[in-house]
């Protein structure tokens, strides 16, 4: 930990392959966006044939959220379980056996993002009593967290509007057959036959 | 604060800062003035102690908050990669337009 002696945090393995991954892409995505028709299939194939790009950023969720409840839990293992299982409850919510790898990251994010916007919450409840200064201090943390989760649920909803796939005729009728089974993730990919404005 | 001389007896001062500027207040000699400096030292040991909490508490939950950062950064890549290999273009960093002629 450099943290203390003034130094930034040193990033971990799976910090820095994700880091690797993301230049190349980053570059892909740049030419892609300039007007390169070339780049497309380039970062089409990424995307679908490198399965190991989906597995490092899984395992930087995992990271992300070990470290968030370590904080948020302290010594306290009753939280700390408790906090894993409350995540694990939210992930299982918004995903359904169709969710595609990048949305699975999208909710992987959006439930990190509510442990540190919920503690955020806890933290500031707690801070009456503080100087101003650490209360403008929490406040800003609070702010940033809250910002971060709602970018984290506006992307996870543009993302589910516009790829995913439109239901077939059939895959309507199957769904109308186990209505009283439909997911809220069902509902709105149903709900987004036409992708246009988001 | 500071002690001054004058003569064979010492003077406790204490600054404060009126309007913005810093202002030398008389607080006292003898025992009364040995107390307040003490209650005043004892106040910046307080601060000090404070500010080192919070720079600890600072980089703690900023090492905390790295991966999750990282995390962020990289699937937001991930998504524009995957709406723009899609055939979406992002109009005016705002939102996202279906452009057939690119997804074909």
């Amino acid at each position: 930990m450099t943290g203390e002696n003034g130094g930034s945090a040193v990033p971990s393995p799976t910090e820095r392959e994700c880091g690797d991954e993301n230049e190349r892409l980053a570059r892909l995505l740049k030419r892609a966006e300039q007007g390169d028709h070339d780049a497309l299939p380039e970062l089409r194939q990424a995307l679908d044939a490198d399965t190991r790009l989906w597995r490092d950023y899984g395992d930087l969720a995992l990271q992300a959220e070990a470290a968030l409840i370590r904080v948020a839990a302290g010594t306290n293992l009753l939280l700390a379980e408790s906090l894993q299982r409350k995540l694990h409850a939210l992930k299982r919510e918004l995903t359904s056996e169709s969710t595609s790898p990048l949305e699975r990251l999208l909710v992987e994010r959006v439930a990190a993002t509510w442990l540190q916007s919920a503690y955020g919450d806890a933290v500031a409840a707690q801070a009456v009593s503080n100087s101003e200064t650490r209360s403008k201090m929490i406040q800003r943390q609070q702010d940033a967290a809250h910002r971060r989760h709602l970018t984290a649920l506006k992307t996870l909803a543009t993302v589910r509007k516009l790829l995913r796939p439109v239901p077939s005729p059939v895959q309507i009728a199957r769904g109308l057959d186990r209505s009283g089974q439909t997911s809220q993730c069902d509902r709105v990919a149903l709900a987004s036959t036409v992708p246009a404005a988001n | 604060m500071a002690w001054h001389q004058q003569g064979t007896r010492t003077y406790y001062y204490r600054s404060v800062r009126i309007g913005g500027r810093p202002v030398r207040r008389y607080v006292g000699a003898g025992p009364a003035a040995e107390l307040a400096a003490a209650v005043d030292e004892l106040r910046r040991l307080e601060r000090a102690i404070e500010a080192r909490e919070q720079q600890a508490e600072q980089a703690q939950l900023r090492e905390a908050e790295a991966p999750l950062l990282a995390l962020c950064e990289g699937v937001e890549l991930l998504t524009r990669a995957a709406l723009v290999a899609a055939g979406y273009r992002r109009h005016d960093r705002g939102e996202w337009r279906f452009r057939r002629a690119i997804a074909d």
